[in-house]
């Protein structure tokens, strides 16, 4: 509804990042994620660049390469993840997609959804890949997707 | 992008059939015009509204375009369920499908929230929101004419 699928998979994705490299400080092999997740190898690696070109998470080549995170899971938010992947669209334009709408030049429904968008941004921004990789172990919560998904 | 380039569409032309006096047929050739889009975009989004039941069309030198019922009894939710589909308001934000307790993903207790708020947003904005002339007169006059081509 409000992402797109590439950034659906980069949370995820990000989310098993930062839960593998709390075991052991190392790089997460992108083939293993891909099979664990069940997202297709190629898929994941295109929203795996867009992560690192955002500066989210680094890549190793070789042998025992793959990705980890840049910087501590407490320093990245969802929100980061949503808007390197989906960029900032959803949080500054208009519901009606028309251009130049703004608080100086409202949209008839301009306030309502300023302050709804306003909502999910903070939303995606209160949400850290530390707290959020917490509860996924803590809750045992979704992390990989069915099977004939992918 | 929360909604798609047609619902965004189906939307802005049910604002503007909701200016117009009530009853009246608007040409399609018109709205064409008004709203800036191709004929055939906008029978493919108008049947669509009119297989639901929000507006009518009449053939003839007379016929047109008209809201099927009275503005004040359609809102928004109406319009973006018939667009976006019946499931637009029930997915996971992370795309799982049956996301709920006990196998609910990361952020389901955030997105129920903020869901929820956006729903009470959709459900309780009807088009007569719009047909409020002085309503629409606060607001920049300049908008009001790119919307409604006055």
């Amino acid at each position: 509804m409000v992402l797109s699928k590439a950034c659906t998979y980069g949370m995820l994705a990000s989310l098993y990042v930062a839960k593998e490299t709390t075991r052991e400080n190392e790089y997460v092999s992108i083939r293993l994620m891909s099979d664990e997740l069940n997202i297709s190898f190629h898929f994941l690696t295109k929203i795996l660049q867009k992560l690192t070109k955002a500066g989210i998470l680094i890549s190793l080549k070789g042998p025992n390469g793959g990705v980890a995170l840049s910087r501590a899971p407490k320093l990245i938010t969802m929100l980061d993840i949503v808007i390197a992947i989906d960029g900032p669209n959803l949080f500054t334009e208009c519901l009606l997609g028309l251009p130049g709408c703004g608080s100086q030049k409202p949209c008839p429904v301009h306030e309502k959804w300023a302050s709804a968008r306003e909502d999910l941004r903070i939303m995606f921004q209160g949400k850290t890949l530390a707290d959020t990789s917490h509860d996924v172990e803590a809750l045992n919560l979704r992390l990989s997707l069915p099977k004939a998904d992918s | 992008m929360l909604l798609s380039s047609s619902c965004r569409y189906a939307l802005r032309a049910s604002i503007y059939l909701a200016q117009q006096p009530e009853g009246k047929f608007v040409a399609t050739k018109e709205m064409c015009a008004s709203l800036g889009i191709s004929f055939h975009y906008l029978i493919k989004i108008m049947q669509k509204l009119n297989k639901h039941n929000l507006i009518q069309s009449e053939r003839g030198t007379k016929g047109g375009i008209r809201l099927a019922r009275a503005a004040n009894s359609i809102f928004i939710k109406d319009i973006i369920e018939t667009i976006e589909g019946e499931s637009f308001f029930t997915k996971c934000v992370l795309g799982f499908p049956n996301c709920g307790a006990p196998d609910e993903c990361a952020l389901h207790k955030e997105w129920v929230a903020v869901k929820g708020n956006l729903i009470v947003f959709f459900s309780e904005t009807s088009l007569a929101y719009f047909s409020d002339n002085d309503r629409m007169n606060d607001m920049n006059q300049e908008f009001v004419s790119a919307l409604l081509n006055k």
